[in-house]
């Protein structure tokens, strides 16, 4: 669990199927010691990890990723300079499983997007 | 075994606690092999499994030990490479902890400062993941 040591998730609003958070680091977690060292960047797997665990919350499931079509790192996020980002999430059940469109925003900077299928473990 | 668990933070940029890679096994201009012993104390360990993201760095960490490899034969430094993009990313099961994972990677394009790999991971001959991935590597 990378929730609540590496970052927390505030003021979650859904509407429909879509859902937005608003996502703050812990820039002081060990992680960011080795990726990388004086230079710490969010590695692109815990972006992937941060959907899972607030789509976890929001359904109040356990699931596990089964697959993801494409999952796109545009943007460094450095914990330091970004203290407060939006995830954005689109969550609809299918006969697949739980399929999960998800981005992380500041304003204009798009840093991730997610497209996956989840199930209910 | 060509680079043991106490040399491998030489031919990769990630330090402790995110080294996803214990041993490079073999390693040749176009594929690299690694293995992993899954520990406890992971920081990305989840109800005693290596979770989804452990994994697929597991898979990330392979291609740059391979770089890397290639890299310090060639008596240069190692540079910091970032995942851009991951596709068809499937994960049929998670190691335990415990368990010995053993991942293969090869390079199918390269492309500029992009390096395109297909990877996959397996766990006493059964396979539990596979992706492809486009990873920057800033010289």
């Amino acid at each position: 669990m990378l929730y609540p040591t590496l970052f927390t998730f505030t003021d979650l609003q859904a509407e429909g199927d879509k859902l937005k958070t608003t996502i703050k680091f812990n820039a002081g977690h060990s992680i960011f010691k080795g990726h990388f060292p004086g230079q710490p960047v969010l590695p692109g797997v815990c972006m992937m990890q941060m959907v899972k665990e607030v789509t976890e919350v929001y359904t109040d499931k356990k699931i596990r990723l089964l697959k993801a079509r494409e999952l796109k790192f545009l943007s460094f996020i450095n914990p330091a300079e970004q203290a407060s980002i939006q995830m954005e999430l689109s969550i609809k059940t299918t006969d697949d499983g739980i399929k999960v469109d998800a981005r992380l925003i500041n304003g204009t900077i798009l840093f991730f997007k997610f497209s996956g299928i989840f199930i209910q473990w | 075994m060509i680079v043991s668990q106490d040399n491998i933070t030489a031919i990769i940029p990630q330090r402790n606690p995110f080294v996803m890679i214990d041993q490079l096994v073999r390693c040749d201009e176009v594929c690299s092999d690694t293995t992993f012993l899954i520990n406890a104390d992971n920081v990305l360990v989840e109800d005693n499994e290596l979770s989804e993201a452990g994994i697929t760095e597991n898979i990330a960490q392979t291609a740059a030990a391979g770089f890397g490899y290639i890299t310090q034969q060639n008596k240069k430094p190692i540079a910091v490479g970032y995942i851009a993009a991951i596709k068809n990313l499937e994960i049929f099961a998670l190691p335990k902890v415990g368990e010995t994972i053993e991942t293969n990677v090869a390079i199918t394009d390269q492309i500029f400062e992009m390096t395109i790999i297909s990877g996959s991971v397996k766990c006493n001959g059964k396979l539990l993941a596979s992706c492809e991935m486009k990873i920057y590597i800033k010289e």
